[in-house]
C-alpha cells in the first residue's frame, strides 16, 4: 500500500515536472519568447535590455536551471499587461472558481447517481428511457450551447435569474446547471451501466433467494458495488469540470480563473498563460492522484503493485 | 453476439473472422462484422433513430459540399434595409427561412458555409489524430522497449492535462490561423487510436503466423499491414465516429470564445460567438447555427454509440 502510494505519488510528481517541462520548451519553440510576449515587436535596444533581464541571452540549460529556481521560490513572474504577480492575480480568481467547480461537481452527484438508479432499474419502461435520454444531452450539447439556451430562457426570456457575475445565491444557479450538465450526464450513464452489471451477478438472485427485502438487495448489495466504477471515472469528471469552467466562465462573465486564462490568450500575456497551466494541471494531477488512492482503499480487491 | 462469421466469406489475409483467430479471444475485439455484410444490410437492420440519424448526417454533408447550390442566398450579400430580420415563419418580412444578422445576410446560407468549415475541420483533425495514433501505436507495440515507454508517458501525459489548455497554449503561441487550429485540434484524441492500435499489435504479435511470418523473413511493416491493420479497422471506424463530433464541439468551442476560426471565415462557433452579442433581440442568431451544431454531434454521437454496440468492441 505505502508503496504503492510512493509510486503513485511519484508519477504524479513526475507528470507536474513534464508539465514545467512543456511549458518551458513552448515559449522557446517559435525561437525568441519576446515575440511571444511582445507580439507587437519591441525597439532593439529594449529588446536587447530586456534579454539579459529574463536572462534569455544565457545557454538554453542555465535558462531551465534558473526557471525552475524561480518556481521553486515561488517567483512565477509578473503580468505583462497588468504589471503585477500572476500568483495574485490567480490568487484572486480561483476562489470563485473552486465555489462553481465544487456546486457544479455536488450537483452533478446528486443528480447523476438516482438518475442513473432509476435508468437501469426502470430500463424497461418509459421513465427509464426518458432519463436516460435527458443524460445522453447532457453529455453530447456543448457547454456553450446549453449556457446559451439557460439564458436566453431564465435571463432575457422569463427575467427570472441573473446571467453575469456572481453577486448573489441566485447567480450561481445558472453556471452551476451548466457545467454540471456534463458531469451529470456523465455519471448517470455509468451509474447506470455499472447497476445492470451487478444486478445480473449470481449474488443477487441469492440476496433474493434468501428473501431479503429488495430495498436491501438493491441498496445494500448492488449499489454498493456498481459505485466503485463510478468513483473512478469522478476524476475524469473534475478534469471536464475543468476544461468546461473555463468555457461557462467566459460565457456567465464569472470571475474566476478560467476567464482569467481565456483573457491571457486573447491578450497574449504570456506569465498569466504559464502559471495558468502549472496551476490548472496540478489541480487535475493532484485529483487524479486522490482518486487512485481512495480507489483503493474502497476497493481492496485491486491489485496495489501500480 | 454480433459476430456474424459463420455466414461471412472468408476475405483474404488474417483478419478475424476467417477462422484465424479465435472468436472471442482476449484483446481482440471481433471487428468484422462490419465488412462482411453489406452496408445496406446494415442499414436496415439498424433501429429507426440510427436510421434518421444516418440519412441526417448524409443530408449535412451534402449540404456541405455542395453549399453553392444549396445556399439560397449569398452567405455575405449585406442588405442594411434587412437586418436582423425574424425568420420567416415568426414573421420575417424579407422571406429568409432562418431570418438575417446584423448586417442583413442571410442566416440559413451562412449556417451551410460554416457547416463547410466546421465540418471540414473537424474531418480533417479526426483524420490527423487517427493517422497520428495509429502509426505511434504500431511503433510502440512493434519496436517495445525504450520507443514503447516514451510513447506511453506522452499518452499518460495527456490524458492527465487538461487537452483545452494545451489547445489554448498552442494557440497562444503559434497565432490563430486555419492550420494552426486543425494541428492542434488533429491531436486531441490522438491517444486514443495510439492504445488501441498498441494493444492490437502486442495481441497480434504472440500469435503463431505472426512468428511464422517473422521467421519467413517478414518485415515489421508488412506484419503491421497485413496482420494488424486489418484488425483494428473497424474499431477504427468507431473511434473515428465517436471522435468526430467531439473534435467538432472543441473546434466550435474555440471559435466561440474567438480564438478558432478568425473573421471574415465563419464556422458555426463563430457564428454562435457573434451572435451572442444581438442575443437579446435577434435570438436566432445565436439558434440557429447552435441548432446544427447539436444535430451533428448528436446524430454522429448516437451513430458511434450504435456502432460500437454492433460492432462489439470494447474501447477503454
Amino acid at each position: 500500500m505505502i508503496r504503492f502510494i510512493g509510486w503513485r505519488f511519484g508519477r504524479a510528481v513526475l507528470t507536474v515536472f513534464a508539465v514545467l517541462v512543456a511549458v518551458f520548451l513552448a515559449a522557446r519553440l517559435t525561437g525568441n519568447p519576446l515575440d511571444v510576449m511582445y507580439p507587437d515587436g519591441l525597439p532593439p535596444e529594449e529588446e536587447q535590455r530586456l534579454l539579459v533581464h529574463y536572462g534569455l541571452d544565457k545557454p538554453i540549460p542555465e535558462q531551465f536551471a534558473n526557471y525552475l529556481r524561480d518556481l521553486s521560490r515561488g517567483h512565477f513572474g509578473d503580468s505583462l499587461r497588468e504589471k503585477r504577480p500572476v500568483v495574485d492575480m490567480y490568487a484572486e480568481d480561483i476562489g470563485a472558481t473552486l465555489k462553481l467547480s465544487g456546486w457544479a461537481f455536488l450537483v452533478s452527484i446528486a443528480f447523476g447517481v438516482p438518475i442513473g438508479m432509476i435508468g437501469a432499474l426502470k430500463r424497461r419502461t418509459g421513465v427509464g428511457r426518458l432519463v436516460m435520454s435527458v443524460a445522453f444531452l447532457g453529455y453530447a450539447v456543448p457547454h456553450f450551447i446549453i449556457a446559451l439556451s439557460l439564458i436566453l430562457l431564465f435571463g432575457f426570456y422569463l427575467h427570472w435569474l441573473p446571467t453575469t457575475g456572481n453577486a448573489t445565491a441566485w447567480h450561481y444557479i445558472l453556471p452551476t446547471a451548466t457545467l454540471a450538465a456534463h458531469a451529470f450526464a456523465s455519471i448517470a450513464r455509468h451509474t447506470r451501466s455499472s447497476l445492470l452489471d451487478v444486478l445480473s451477478q449470481d449474488f443477487m438472485r441469492t440476496a433474493r433467494a434468501k428473501g431479503l427485502e429488495e430495498r436491501v438487495v438493491i441498496f445494500k448489495h448492488a449499489m454498493r458495488n456498481s459505485l466503485i466504477p463510478v468513483v473512478t471515472i469522478l476524476g475524469l469528471q473534475i478534469l471536464g469540470l475543468i476544461n468546461g469552467s473555463i468555457i461557462i466562465e467566459t460565457v456567465f462573465a464569472w470571475p474566476g480563473i478560467g476567464r482569467l486564462f481565456v483573457g491571457a490568450v486573447l491578450k497574449r500575456d504570456f506569465p498569466v498563460l504559464q502559471f495558468g497551466v502549472i496551476c490548472f494541471a496540478s489541480i487535475v494531477i493532484l485529483v487524479n492522484f486522490l482518486v487512485d488512492i481512495i480507489y483503493v482503499i474502497i476497493d481492496p480487491r485491486i491489485r496495489t503493485e501500480a | 453476439m454480433n459476430y456474424k462469421t459463420d455466414s461471412s466469406p472468408a476475405e483474404g489475409g488474417y483478419g478475424p473472422g476467417t477462422g484465424m483467430v479465435p472468436a472471442g479471444s482476449p484483446g481482440l475485439p471481433p471487428g468484422a462484422a462490419l465488412r462482411e455484410t453489406g452496408f445496406f444490410d446494415r442499414f436496415r437492420s439498424a433501429p429507426l433513430s440510427i436510421r434518421i440519424c444516418m440519412v441526417l448526417m448524409l443530408l449535412m454533408a451534402l449540404a456541405a459540399i455542395f453549399a453553392p447550390y444549396v445556399a439560397p442566398f449569398d452567405p455575405n450579400q449585406t442588405s442594411l434595409l434587412e437586418r436582423n430580420d425574424p425568420p420567416s415563419w415568426l414573421g420575417g418580412k424579407s422571406g429568409h427561412l432562418l431570418g438575417t444578422d446584423q448586417l442583413g445576410r442571410d442566416v440559413l446560407s451562412r449556417c451551410i458555409y460554416a457547416l463547410r468549415v466546421s465540418v471540414g475541420i473537424a474531418l480533417l483533425g479526426v483524420i490527423i489524430g487517427c493517422l497520428l495514433g495509429v502509426v505511434m501505436g504500431i511503433l510502440s507495440g512493434l519496436l517495445g522497449g525504450w520507443t514503447d515507454r516514451n510513447i506511453m508517458m506522452i499518452v499518460d501525459f495527456q490524458l492527465s492535462v487538461p487537452f483545452m489548455l494545451i489547445v489554448l497554449v498552442g494557440i497562444a503561441i503559434f497565432g490563430t490561423s486555419i492550420t494552426v487550429l486543425v494541428l492542434l485540434v488533429g491531436t486531441a484524441h490522438w491517444e486514443t487510436y495510439a492504445r488501441l492500435t498498441r494493444g492490437q499489435v502486442l495481441a497480434v504479435r504472440e500469435f503463431q503466423f505472426v512468428e511464422a511470418a517473422t521467421a519467413l523473413g517478414a518485415t515489421n511493416w508488412r506484419i503491421a499491414r497485413r496482420h494488424i491493420l486489418p484488425n483494428i479497422a473497424s474499431p477504427i471506424i468507431v473511434l473515428l465516429t465517436l471522435n468526430f463530433p467531439s473534435i467538432l464541439l472543441l473546434e466550435s468551442s474555440l471559435s466561440f470564445l474567438g480564438i478558432g476560426v478568425q473573421p471574415p471565415t465563419a464556422s458555426l462557433g463563430r457564428m454562435v460567438g457573434e451572435g451572442r452579442d444581438y442575443m437579446m433581440n435577434a435570438w436566432w442568431l445565436v439558434m440557429s447555427p447552435a441548432s446544427f451544431i447539436v444535430l451533428i454531434t448528436l446524430g454522429m454521437q448516437l451513430i458511434g454509440d450504435w456502432l460500437r454496440d454492433v460492432i462489439d468492441v470494447r474501447l477503454t
